[in-house]
């Protein structure tokens, strides 16, 4: 990959989130306080479903662990701010350690064997870990335990750490998506096999994706827990977080660094605040909305808009310099 | 005595992982997809047959062909009209429709029956019947004996059937069965039923013996995993008897740590089980 490419397919890419970061901190002194906290309930959930498309998108491992992650993250940004004093940030720092420490006590059961026993391996880790808080007091059980009300950060902060943490997360997946590491990752994510053949270290590689992830994810945790105060098995631990992270950015484009932020918009305005009080029906909602998309439009709603647009701009351009053409596709 | 107790409850308990794991066995193995609805096509037996308990007054055990007949059908249909398709363009694809899936069935369950635990009525359910001096619920024993009947019926339909020839071809070399003239994708739509009709007798199974939720089957999925992997995939005796290890490993568990961590034991051991013996207990076929 020369300097060129590089500079096209990751560093400016990357410039992109770090600068919305830059006037969104600026700004945010100026917005109410409930449109903070509804861009912060966007921003953890843009963090944790760009965290999953890194490993389900570029390198094809279909978790379903996302809540034990986003649990972990929340549960150790209580206990260190209760049990040693520290600050958001500092938790925030520990929670992403700990979620990568999850995965990698998870990894050696769950990467040397193909993508399905990933899949259900996740999923046993998440029944696993709620099923664990729920029994145990350090945790407070079921009825969980609280972040220290003193230590709380304002509005403002908080929506800037969530920034910072969505942000660290799009920085990773432009990284991932576009260097040549990235090409290593799309080569695992494609054909296993063929990567082997390439020399490709696979365990290695996935084990990388595995660990950002979890840290990644384990961040996103570390902002719920200052949002909601409160963590308890049933909120923090649910699966409900693996079904909304999965749809969203299924729904947006799986695979695609713009996917996640697609679906996750689209999604939380237009079913998971819509059907907030019918929670039965926002079920069905998101049960038919991933068979229809997987079945009618499987890339996504952000390829097919690119699709779109790109294929009208390339017949236009196309009419004056074939060139342009061949550029857009390529 | 302790001990023992635990062993037979055990062994009891393991008769209600086998259709589910059975069911699963044949998915993986032969199809080579990941249903993750399948835990959630469990408790639709258990709710199907609580239904037509209900409504008609009639013994679960009379319900229980009418379930499997239903649950094949869908199935059935299921395969043709969504998943068969699917699978033909990538891995994630079902994945993800199994996925939407078992959530549209999770809220039709809390939609009909609410989120209360329920469980099937039957004569048998909390009668006790002696076994080595141990008492047992016959609804345990009842499921055991089914679960047997099952595992026998599939392997004889697998291993001494024209059909079970014809799945056993297309489950080792898809592209060269077609070749002689199998309908292999008629053959795997018919796997998809018989494994569907499987997961939803293991729900009337679960329904006569214990209680469940719409939510319960994401815990069904994990134990009849657990039962594939420590049998060896497509390995159907092997199947009754990891289920029966299963039970037992969960009932000596509760025994030694406590009730609670039931569930926590199974998810614990199928992880240690990917990392240690992938390939399962009783077959010496390497999958990974």
């Amino acid at each position: 990959m020369t300097r060129q490419q590089l500079v096209r397919a990751v560093l400016l890419p990357m410039a992109v989130p770090v600068l919305v970061v830059v006037l969104a901190w600026i700004f945010a002194g100026s917005i109410d306080p409930y449109q903070l906290d509804v861009a912060t309930s966007l921003l953890i959930l843009l963090a944790a479903a760009q965290a999953w498309n890194i490993l389900a998108g570029f390198t094809g491992q279909f978790s379903l662990g996302t809540s034990a992650f986003i649990g972990t993250g929340a549960y150790t940004t209580v206990l260190v701010m209760t049990k040693w004093g520290l600050n958001p940030w500092t938790a925030l720092l520990l929670s992403g350690v700990a979620g990568a420490g999850v995965a990698a006590v998870l990894a050696p059961a769950l990467l040397r064997l193909r993508g399905d026993y990933f899949t259900i391996g996740t999923l046993a880790a998440a029944l696993g870990v709620q099923a664990w808080a729920v029994n145990f007091d350090l945790v407070g059980r079921s009825s969980g335990i609280d972040v220290p009300f003193d230590k709380l950060p304002f509005p403002v902060d908080l929506f800037r750490i969530a920034l910072v943490v969505a942000a660290s997360a799009a920085v990773v997946s432009v990284w991932f998506a576009g260097s040549r590491f990235g090409l290593q990752l799309s080569a695992v994510g494609q054909d296993q096999d063929a990567a082997v053949g390439l020399g490709l270290n696979v365990f290695r590689l996935r084990l990388v994706t595995f660990l950002t992830s979890g840290f990644l994810t384990g961040t996103a945790g570390a902002v719920l827990a200052l949002q909601q105060v409160h963590v308890e098995p049933t909120g923090s631990l649910g699966i409900t977080w693996t079904i909304s992270v999965v749809l969203m950015t299924i729904v947006g484009g799986l695979g695609t660094r713009l996917g996640p932020l697609v679906g996750v918009v689209v999604i939380y305005l237009g079913v998971t605040k819509q059907f907030a009080e019918q929670p039965i029906t926002g079920l069905v909602v998101q049960g038919l909305m991933l068979i229809l998309v997987v079945r009618f439009a499987p890339k996504g709603l952000w390829p097919l808009a690119a699709e779109l647009v790109g294929g009208r701009l390339a017949r236009q351009r196309a009419t004056h310099d074939p060139v342009a053409e061949t550029m857009m596709t390529g | 005595m302790d001990v023992v107790n635990a062993l037979i409850q055990g062994i009891l308990i393991g008769g209600l992982y086998t259709a589910t794991g059975l069911g699963l066995t044949l998915i993986f193995g032969v199809l080579r997809i990941v249903n993750l609805a399948h835990g959630e096509f469990v408790i639709a037996g258990g709710f199907l047959s609580l239904a037509l308990t209900e409504a008609f007054g009639l013994d679960p055990l009379v319900t229980l062909p009418l379930v499997v007949a239903a649950g094949a059908a869908v199935g059935w249909l299921l395969y043709r009209g969504l998943l068969g398709p699917l699978s033909r363009q990538g891995a994630t694809q079902p994945l993800v429709a199994t996925f939407g899936l078992a959530l549209l069935l999770q809220a039709l369950f809390a939609q009909v029956f609410s989120y209360d635990a329920k469980s099937i009525p039957a004569p048998y359910g909390d009668a006790g019947v002696s076994l080595l001096g141990v008492t047992v619920q016959a609804a345990y024993l009842i499921s055991l004996a089914l679960a047997v009947v099952l595992t026998a019926a599939t392997w004889f339909l697998i291993q001494r059937t024209r059909w079970g020839a014809a799945v056993r071809a297309a489950a080792r070399q898809p592209e060269v069965a077609a070749l002689v003239g199998i309908d292999v994708r008629r053959v795997h739509a018919t796997v998809f039923a018989l494994a569907t009709g499987l997961a939803l007798a293991g729900g009337v199974m679960v329904g006569i013996s214990t209680s469940f939720t719409p939510t319960s089957g994401a815990a069904y999925l994990v134990f009849g995993f657990t039962v594939v992997v420590l049998g060896g995939i497509g390995n159907i005796p092997g199947t009754l008897l990891a289920a029966l290890t299963l039970g037992v490993v969960q009932s000596l568990m509760s025994l030694w740590l406590g009730g609670q961590y039931r569930d926590l034991v199974v998810f614990v051991l199928f992880l240690v089980l990917l990392a240690v013996r992938p390939q399962g207990l009783f077959s010496k076929v390497r999958i990974a």
